[in-house]
């Protein structure tokens, strides 16, 4: 398995999704698979600054804990649900890796 | 309003015996925004659909039909057992034989296969929906939430009846289209419709159905006769019956209320990004709740005093 910080992540090719903001929330349309995603806070957050550009996964978790979101820095279970969280964008298809 | 001073031919403008002759051929029946083909070979379902369609447009037999549906009654192959009906659409007996005495209750069903499985040119909701004053409320909910019994009450208390089933609309646009037909009521909802409004013209009751007792409601006269007039959507509300709750009727955010109407909807997935749109659009023109309640008389207060929450005061 490659080493979390060999690649970066980033959002899914704006044709690829289809992003829609409703009141807080975001839900996505994946054009390939035809299915629709209802994104939580955490997913929200982290999507959103891969639509920024590509990151790797040791910025993501810092990005999150600058946010206040986690102590992920400091917490290894939290970086590990950060990692799981981007395996399960990646399996849906709303972000890749570089 | 008397349906037949308006122009089309109506199912009670046809003397019984024509209608008689003719449903037994084959009669044309506009629902809404769809022209059924009906031939009824069962005398006793022939006279109930007359009473309980007979506001709906004739349409002539020269018409391309969205459907066509048969029923015909069957002896049983087993001399002790009493007769059948088969439900057939475009040729094709979509399930097996069922009781000739559910004979009416096949016959919607039958439709409502029909509809919910063919009519992909629509954005199909799993949701009553009813109008008051040019506003659509849209009543999305599984099976056994009382979301026939809420529409029925509705429909009985002024509110102009869409359909206790689908909601239904052209991909691209946020009107409801109305579909006007007879409420399958089931049940203890039965007795409660009953002793709710002395206008509810009910069928008989057909014990022993695949979903218990059912009783067929008659749509309002002028709700058949308004079947033409879309309206807009304005609110969503996701009723849920249950015993002995106090009524409560609380905002919910709209990414929750997508989730809701798109994973109930019969079509969603089959519309692809057209429908994700459809649905995206009808979530930003209205606002959605869930309500809980287990008194008819306070989930309708609950539900007029709608527009009030909608003042930038309320809610």
């Amino acid at each position: 398995m490659a080493h979390p910080n060999s690649f970066q992540w980033v959002g899914s090719a704006p044709a690829n999704v289809v992003w829609q903001r409703l009141g807080s929330d975001y839900v996505a349309y994946h054009r390939p698979s035809g299915k629709t995603h209802f994104l939580n806070a955490a997913s929200q957050f982290l999507v959103a600054e891969l639509l920024e550009g590509p990151l790797d996964t040791d910025s993501i978790v810092q990005a999150f804990q600058q946010d206040g979101a986690s102590a992920a820095d400091s917490d290894p279970a939290a970086r590990s649900a950060i990692v799981e969280l981007l395996d399960r964008l990646e399996r849906l298809g709303l972000i890749s890796r570089v | 309003m008397n349906p037949a001073e308006t122009s089309p031919l109506r199912l009670l403008n046809l003397p019984r015996h024509e209608f008689l002759e003719r449903v037994h051929s084959g009669i044309g029946i506009e629902v809404g925004p769809l022209t059924a083909r009906l031939r009824i070979r069962c005398p006793d379902v022939a006279e109930r659909f007359r009473e309980f369609y007979r506001d709906h447009p004739v349409a002539p037999n020269n018409r391309i039909f969205s459907f066509h549906a048969w029923l015909d009654r069957r002896h049983s192959l087993v001399p002790w057992r009493s007769p059948l009906v088969r439900f057939t659409v475009d040729g094709r007996v979509p399930h097996e034989d069922m009781p000739a005495s559910h004979g009416l209750a096949v016959l919607e069903w039958g439709m409502n296969l029909v509809i919910a499985l063919r009519f992909h040119c629509f954005l199909m909701l799993h949701s009553a929906v009813v109008e008051k004053n040019g506003h659509a409320l849209l009543l999305p909910a599984a099976p056994g939430f009382g979301k026939t019994t809420l529409c029925a009450a509705l429909s009985l208390s002024g509110w102009r009846l869409f359909s206790d089933e689908f909601g239904i609309l052209r991909p691209g646009t946020t009107d409801l289209i109305p579909l006007p037909r007879p409420l399958a009521l089931k049940n203890e909802s039965i007795s409660v419709i009953r002793d709710f409004s002395s206008e509810a013209e009910l069928g008989p009751e057909i014990e022993g159905t695949r979903k218990g007792t059912v009783s067929h409601l008659k749509p309002p006269t002028e709700s058949v006769v308004r079947a033409a007039q879309t309206a807009s959507p304005r609110w969503i509300v996701y009723p849920r019956w249950q015993a002995g709750a106090d009524c409560r009727l609380q905002e919910i955010a709209p990414v929750e209320s997508f989730m809701l109407l798109a994973t109930n909807a019969f079509n969603y997935e089959v519309l692809g990004e057209t429908g994700f749109h459809t649905v995206r659009r009808l979530i930003e023109t209205t606002r959605s709740y869930r309500l809980v309640y287990s008194s008819l008389e306070e989930a309708l207060e609950a539900l007029e005093a709608l527009p009030e929450l909608d003042l930038p005061d309320g809610g």
